[in-house]
């Protein structure tokens, strides 16, 4: 992943992401740090291609992401995961069907998607919750599915907003290991938090963001 | 792990698609629900009108089968002094080339059918009345009443020759108008229910824009968002298109029914058997209507954003 001199400013405001450039080598594990509002959430988003930067290219998997088509857009997109910090699970699906969501879209047997949904909404604590509706759940528990249906396709890479701030200690050791696990397994990793706390546990380094400028910092 | 399984039965889990899942998240609007009803009026009022072009322009076509071939050949009463004219016309007629059969109509006949315009008010028995000469024409056979008729009235002043052509004619005219219109109004109801199920799509898009925004972040294309949409539309458009059209066809039964018991004082509109079968198929045109229109808007508003 490599972003060069990227800008991103949401309309008539000063940038939020000033000229910044990064490189993340294949199969990193990342944190993504700094205050509440700095704009980490807007660089995940330019990440998984939610938003087009205001100037600058990203790059993903080696391929220039800024002005492709479409089709290459949601090509890339498919080798992406990502925990949203809001979720987005959707009401008009039962659970196991929001989990097995992003393997539909990628044309796999519904048989075949639902039975690994099923095995993921076990693996995070779901089991018995398998055919309620998302807003049924509870917060953590929504935040488990969100991880669940992000990591369903194997994606190359994990984007993930805050994914442990809602759940408790134990349930974030889990989801923690589930992401080095994909991680050894050869996906790149990169997780906002707030929770100095998660850094200490699991060290990986750090990209801290302060006033649109990115820093380096390894543990 | 089985227990794990959504508990579904086995053949909906064959039949399910990727697709039929996925569009459970675009379901259950208000704007989708009215659909079905809207799609069967409208399947239903042009069943109608298709009906009614069908059946004129069977009915034309019995008629002016009926007519062709042929003139009509009126003279006067039989005189009551002098000679009759009927043998001088028949001989000219005979000597016409062109000319076939001459059959004259019987007095009974003649009595039948004025019989409706006189009531029971006169007694037809001592009445003079015209004498009609059938004359079938040779099949190719061409001629030209006008003529035919100056050149008769040397013999009987009062002779008039009727062309069945013109007739013919006038009645193909009046049926094709009848079936034009017909055909005008039953495409223009299918233009109108594309274009609304075209809205509807295109509103239903805009209620679930934050589903449709995940799946693309989740690698869906338009292609695959825009096909959710027409999958729903397709099942909808079928449903209320059978229901509309099941309805007009008990309808033109009924109607059908009640015309045939008036048989005789007007001419029947008819349905025959592959009029039938078109109608039956408009359900599946329906569909497909309902899936191109809501494709087509889907995308478009895809596109947009
Ligand atoms: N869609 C938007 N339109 C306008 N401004 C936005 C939008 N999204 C974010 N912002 C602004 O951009 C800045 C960065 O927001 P962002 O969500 O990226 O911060 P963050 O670092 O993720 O914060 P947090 O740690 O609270 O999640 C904030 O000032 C926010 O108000
Ligand atoms: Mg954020």
């Amino acid at each position: 992943m490599r972003l060069d001199a990227v800008s991103l400013a949401y309309d008539g405001a000063p940038p939020v992401l000033d000229r910044l450039t990064l490189e993340t080598p294949a199969g990193a594990f990342r944190y993504l740090v700094g205050p509440s509002g700095v704009g980490k959430s807007s660089l995940l988003r330019l990440i998984f291609l939610d938003a087009a930067p205001t100037s600058g290219t990203i790059a993903l998997f080696g391929e220039t992401a800024t002005g492709a088509s479409p089709a290459q857009k949601a090509r890339l997109r498919r080798r992406i995961g990502v925990v949203f910090q809001d979720f987005r699970l959707l009401d008009g699906l039962s659970l196991v069907d929001n989990i097995a969501l992003p393997r539909l879209i990628g044309g796999a047997a519904v048989a075949d998607a639902r039975r690994e949904a099923a095995e993921l909404i076990a693996w995070v604590g779901l089991g018995d919750r398998i055919d309620a509706t998302p807003a049924s759940l509870s917060g953590g528990e929504r935040q488990r599915a969100a991880i669940a249906r992000a990591v369903i396709v194997r994606p190359n890479l994990i984007v993930a907003d805050e994914p442990t701030g809602s759940v408790d200690d134990d349930m974030a050791d889990r989801l923690m290991a589930l992401f080095e696990e994909l991680n050894r397994e050869g996906a790149t990793v990169i997780l906002a938090t707030h929770s100095m706390d998660l850094l200490e546990r699991f060290p990986h380094p750090a990209i801290r963001l302060g006033a649109g400028r990115a820093v380096m910092e390894t543990p | 792990m089985r227990s794990m399984l959504p508990r579904l039965p086995a053949w909906l889990q064959r039949t399910a698609t990727p697709q039929s899942v996925a569009a459970g998240a675009l379901s259950g609007d208000a704007a989708s629900r009215i659909l079905p009803w809207a799609t069967a009026l409208m399947a239903f009022l042009a069943a109608l009108a298709l009906a009614a072009a069908l059946a004129v322009g069977e009915a034309a076509e019995r008629w002016s089968a009926g007519f062709g071939g042929g003139l009509t050949v009126q003279i006067g009463p039989l005189p009551a002094e002098g000679a009759d004219p009927l043998d001088r016309i028949h001989e000219m007629l005979r000597a016409t080339p062109g000319v076939g059969q001459i059959d004259a109509m019987p007095p009974e006949t003649v009595d039948r059918l004025l019989a409706p315009w006189l009531g029971g008010l006169v007694d037809l028995e001592g009445l003079p009345k015209p004498r009609f000469l059938d004359v079938a024409l040779a099949p190719g056979a061409r001629i030209d009443p006008a003529i035919l008729e100056a050149r008769l009235r040397t013999a009987d002043p009062d002779a008039k020759v009727d062309d069945h052509e013109i007739w013919a004619e006038r009645l193909a005219g009046y049926a094709a108008a009848v079936e034009r219109t017909a055909l005008v109004a039953a495409i223009l109801i299918g233009v109108i229910s594309a274009a609304g199920i075209g809205a509807v799509a295109a509103a239903r898009m805009a209620i679930h824009q934050d589903a449709i925004r995940l799946m693309r972040l989740l690698g869906a294309t338009d292609r695959w968002i825009s096909a959710l949409v027409a999958r729903a539309s397709l099942r909808q458009g079928f449903l209320g298109g059978a229901l509309g059209v099941g309805l007009a066809l008990i309808a033109i039964y009924l109607v059908e029914r009640a015309a045939t018991s008036a048989e005789g004082l007007l001419p029947t509109p008819r349905l025959a058997g592959w009029h039938w079968a078109i109608l039956a198929a408009l359900p599946l045109v329906a569909g497909g209507v309902a899936v191109a229109a809501a494709r087509l808007a889907a995308l478009a508003w895809l596109r947009r954003r």
